[in-house]
């Protein structure tokens, strides 16, 4: 079982909510990314896939939440794990992409001061321009010395996965990252994924809702309801078995 | 041209600090139609919409709505406008107020505009509420407690609240998943039908514009460089950017996806 990037087993979260009342969240959620995989994640709003990236760093605060199972990065268990050793992990060994690269990046802060930042918090001083090339954007001043309001959508979420990659984690946790863009960039950007995948051997955790980037993208989908992976298998078999999930 | 149809557009441009966001835009609409307006980001679409519903004043040109030239109106004759013409952004979790219940959010413009007793504007809400398929038991719940696809539903019910006559969808369907953005474009169609709504709907997913919209124009760098009949755009498109968008459409559809 360890032999996996990462392994989750009977992940299952609990809320209490505001009226005392315990709702839950995740139920016996347990599945596996093979290292150099993507696996995509695809469900309704509201049916806990963002909760399950939450969890996955063991970002969810303890009240109002209760998490049990196990999540493990590489044979590490996270769930059990001391808040400095996991301030160690994330970032370095599993990393987060969030939708929106606007809310995700300090507006006032130069965009080669973020990524730098990621490299920094982990006691790195080089590869900043090597990490702008890894992502397709060119190292020029006008690139690096950008706030983000100057670039594009597009370019944006490319610096928002420099900052990811800086540590080259095991496990990029990458939440709906091509909400926000037209449908050119979204195609360029799972073209990255592929080739990020293929170069650095880092694995995927892909969060989207849209049938057909899963089926560029991902080896393996995952079918979330209501707290529950309730379908496991290829984006054909998946989606190719009626039009219940896909359009 | 701009006094007979429903909605005439002419010549719009609106400059920030001396850059051009939109330049020389026409167009028209007819009631009771759908225009989809496809482009990458930054091209003006949600210029354009923000003109269009008064949140922002052209630098030039005219917007025609039922025979009134918006760009000529005083206060008054503006703020009654407004009610004719909604605008739901992308993201309704930071349109709504996530302290208000479903019914403040939804009798709020009736509130506004002193439309009503308290207990007409609440009977009013749980039509509305209805209108978009929530339950009106719902109505005591916060903001913060609904999901996505409900918050956005919230949202719509509050912008017809005022029984608009033009809707503007600023890629109010993004943050969606299928069945919800299934469910809801279905109530766009249907609202259409009932109430000879228009629609201005702004998308990065053409699959989506090509359901609901008749007609689509194409934005780039601040002009429409393309406004067709959808089933003509589609079968033979003209600009290159048209031709960009459509292959990128067909590469993320489940078709499109290498076997």
């Amino acid at each position: 079982m360890s032999s996996g990037a990462l392994t989750v087993r009977d992940l299952t979260v609990d809320l209490l909510s505001v009226r005392n009342i315990t709702v839950p969240v995740l139920s016996d959620v347990s599945f596996q990314v093979a290292p150099g995989t993507i696996v995509g994640l695809f469900g309704e709003s509201g049916c806990g896939k963002t909760t399950l990236a939450l969890a996955l760093l063991n970002l969810l605060p303890a009240p109002p939440y209760r998490v049990r199972g196990s999540v493990q990065l590489r044979g590490f268990e996270l769930l059990s794990a001391a808040e400095p050793q996991l301030q160690r992990i994330r970032g370095a060994e599993i990393s987060l992409v969030f939708q929106d690269p606007l809310l995700a990046l300090n507006p006032v802060m130069r965009v080669r001061h973020q990524v730098a930042e990621a490299l920094r918090a982990h006691g790195r001083h080089d590869g900043l321009d090597s990490l702008f090339g890894l992502v397709g954007l060119p190292a020029t001043p006008r690139m690096l010395d950008a706030y983000p309001h100057q670039l594009s959508g597009g370019e944006r979420q490319r610096v928002v996965i420099a900052q990811a990659l800086a540590c080259r984690p095991a496990l990029v946790v990458a939440d709906e990252p091509f909400t926000a863009l037209d449908a050119p960039r979204v195609v360029e950007l799972s073209s990255l994924f592929r080739d990020l995948v293929e170069k650095l051997q880092i694995s995927f955790l892909l969060i989207s809702h849209s049938p057909g980037v899963l089926a560029r993208t991902a080896e393996k989908v995952l079918v979330m309801q209501a707290g529950r992976i309730v379908d496991c298998g290829t984006p054909r078999q998946v989606f190719g078995k009626g039009t219940a999930h896909a359009r | 041209m701009p006094a007979d149809s429903f909605l005439g557009v002419r010549g719009l441009s609106k400059t920030f600090a001396g850059r051009p966001a939109i330049q020389n835009v026409t167009f028209s609409l007819e009631r009771g139609r759908t225009l989809g307006l496809v482009g990458p980001s930054g091209s003006g679409k949600s210029t354009l919409a923000l003109c269009l519903s008064f949140f922002e004043t052209p630098t030039s040109g005219e917007i025609w709505l039922d025979g009134q030239n918006l760009c000529r109106l005083n206060r008054r004759q503006r703020s009654l406008m407004r009610a004719d013409i909604q605008l739901i952004f992308q993201e309704p979790a930071s349109s709504l107020n996530p302290r208000f219940t479903a019914a403040q959010i939804v009798t709020e413009p009736l509130l506004i505009r002193g439309i009503g007793t308290a207990q007409t504007r609440l009977l009013r809400a749980s039509e509305l509420m209805a209108t978009v398929g929530l339950s009106p038991h719902a109505l005591a719940t916060p903001a913060l407690e609904f999901s996505g696809g409900e918050r956005q539903r919230l949202a719509i019910a509050r912008a017809l609240a005022l029984q608009p006559k033009l809707l503007i969808l600023d890629e109010s369907f993004s943050g969606l998943d299928l069945s919800v953005e299934a469910q809801v474009s279905s109530l766009l169609l249907d609202l259409q039908q009932r109430h000879g709504l228009t629609y201005i709907l702004i998308s990065h997913d053409l699959a989506l514009v090509w359901r609901l919209a008749g007609e689509i124009a194409v934005m780039d760098h601040g002009s429409i460089v393309e406004h067709a009949p959808v089933a003509g755009l589609l079968a033979g498109p003209q600009h290159p950017l048209t031709i960009e968008l459509l292959n990128a459409s067909l590469a993320l559809s489940l078709d499109g996806a290498p076997a």
